[in-house]
């Protein structure tokens, strides 16, 4: 749950302001409908909110440790001597994600549960769910291995054609916040989607 | 099922130690995390109270001998064959239950009740002819694409009723612990949703700049029998936030004897430049000034070079607020 300032530049000006006097900031001087009145102390509820808006710190693990891997999730390849599962993790604990070659669905399409194509299908059916599941970044120590293993090179691969980043974004800190010197707007709350995709088109027509 | 864990809004006293006496002296006892984390657990007290219940169906299981072993029969014809075929597109039942305990949708929605969703659902955000923004387990579309009111398909026989609820539990403006209704229809012959009973009519979702990525939760529950609506119908077309507020726990405790919960689908949006003209137009709220540009630090600002030495001084002192000495 996250607790979001108050609407204060969006709604918070017409709070409680239903008493029938029109609002001396309004910019057409209209009386204000029953829509005008919001609850001054918005709470997204959405558990996820914080990590999609890149707020959400990560665990920081303690600081004298080698390497602390902070992520909110981690893709995980476990191959046994049988099966090949790829799970995504949050740092919880919760599996939230998985594919594995135990599942009946994918063993009955397969020839081999070990092999360089069910890696790389278990890659595929592994971006595809997370997808659809909303996970788009997640954090992975394959990359180091990537050389020296095709089939984590393959399942790797399969899982950024998919559309899966194997690099998270960094959480927002607040010294990025108060820059005094800012050249352009970096954060996400001030660069919108349809701006981005318009640079997109534009580049791309170029 | 895991036990969905009931924290309290208000942050306890903390005290770092508890003291007990042993043998007439004075021991401070420091709890574990693990032990700190159990006292702020709700539930502990009185576990049968809170115990998760399942509110959906319940399938027999089936002989899971006779399963592996013709299983193992295909296998054993696959490994003779060594040919590929199709994916096939089963829904997993059970990935969703957990998607949906991380999303906190049943938590939200129902308190501490859960239903595992044995009915899969279609819903897709038709954009044009070619393209379409399915609807899964928490992907996010954006409210343009969700103007208009989705295709919903889902296996059904001729004679069951269906009734299809969508609400977003973190869309309601005016009460934290309420819903925004975004559609309801009951009544839903088969899989046909023309032949349902609209007591409310599809709103596109609006998530205000600023509060983030608002859920969108398709919920569809099974009825035994014809259900009477006309309390819920709230007249069309309604764009009023207060007869949207909706309360999924409240509504499935008065018709629980009648609904069964059976599938379950959600997206995630957050705001749009389109949104603008909705707010404006469609809910009719007030426009508002816009917003004045945030200066970290005003006193930081470059100064023209062209401005004379004591025009300078005077504009950093202004900027400061300095006093008259």
């Amino acid at each position: 749950m996250s607790i979001v300032r108050p609407l204060l530049p969006v709604l918070a000006r017409s709070l409680g302001s239903c008493s029938g006097l029109p609002l001396a900031r309004n910019a057409h001087n209209r009386t204000c409908d029953e829509n005008d009145s919001v609850n001054p102390n918005f709470v997204n509820r959405n558990p996820r909110n914080m990590e999609m808006l890149r707020l959400a710190r990560k665990p920081q693990g303690w600081h004298l440790e080698a390497s602390t891997p902070k992520y909110w999730y981690k893709l995980v390849l476990e191959q046994s001597q049988r099966h090949i599962t790829g799970q995504v993790v949050h740092y919880t604990g919760t599996t939230v994600v998985s594919a594995s070659t135990r599942e009946w669905a994918i063993k009955q399409q397969l020839y081999s549960t070990t092999d360089v194509i069910a890696i790389e299908n278990i890659g595929r059916i592994l971006a595809q769910r997370c997808l659809e599941s909303g996970i788009t970044e997640v954090y992975t120590d394959l990359e180091k291995s990537k050389e020296s293993s095709e089939k984590v090179r393959l399942f790797l691969s399969a899982l950024t054609v998919g559309g899966i980043c194997p690099k998270e974004a960094s959480v927002i800190s607040e010294r990025d916040v108060h820059r005094t010197t800012w050249s352009h707007p970096a954060l996400p709350w001030h660069v919108t989607e349809d701006e981005v995709l318009k640079e997109d088109q534009m580049k791309n027509a170029q | 099922m895991t036990r969905l864990l009931l924290t309290s809004h208000k942050t306890p006293l903390f005290q770092p130690f508890r003291s007990v006496w042993q043998n007439k002296i004075k021991v401070n006892v420091y709890p574990s995390l693990r032990e700190r984390l159990e006292e702020l657990d709700q539930t502990r007290d009185d576990p049968g109270l809170y115990a998760p219940v399942n509110i959906g169906f319940t399938r027999p299981k089936p002989s899971r001998r006779e399963q592996l072993h013709t299983r193992l029969q295909h296998r054993k014809s696959l490994k003779e064959n060594e040919s590929l075929q199709q994916r096939s597109r089963r829904g997993d039942q059970f990935l969703c239950l957990t998607l949906a305990e991380h999303y906190g949708i049943f938590r939200d929605l129902y308190g501490s009740a859960y239903f595992v969703p044995y009915v899969a659902l279609g819903i897709t955000y038709d954009l044009d002819d070619h393209t379409v923004s399915p609807v899964h387990r928490g992907n996010t579309i954006k409210p343009g694409e969700a103007a208009r009111e989705p295709s919903v398909q889902f296996r059904s026989e001729p004679g069951d009723l269906w009734t299809l609820i969508l609400s977003n539990p973190d869309g309601n403006l005016l009460d934290n612990e309420a819903e925004c209704l975004h559609w309801f229809i009951g009544n839903i012959q088969g899989n046909d949703l023309t032949s349902g009973d609209v007591v409310c009519n599809y709103l596109q979702p609006f998530p205000p700049r600023g509060t983030g990525y608002h859920r969108l939760v398709f919920v569809l529950y099974k009825q035994e029998r014809h259900i009477d609506y006309s309390r819920y119908t709230r007249e069309q077309p309604c764009v009023s936030l207060k007869d949207r507020s909706f309360s999924t726990s409240t509504f499935y405790r008065e018709q629980q004897d009648h609904l069964t919960p059976a599938g379950l689908s959600w997206y995630q949006t957050d705001w749009d430049s389109s949104l603008t003209h909705f707010f404006h137009h469609t809910l009719r709220l007030n426009p508002l000034e816009p917003e004045p540009p945030v200066v970290p630090f005003p006193a930081a600002q470059p100064i023209h070079r062209d401005l004379s030495s004591w025009e300078r001084r005077d504009l950093k002192r202004q900027r400061l607020g300095v006093g008259k000495y």
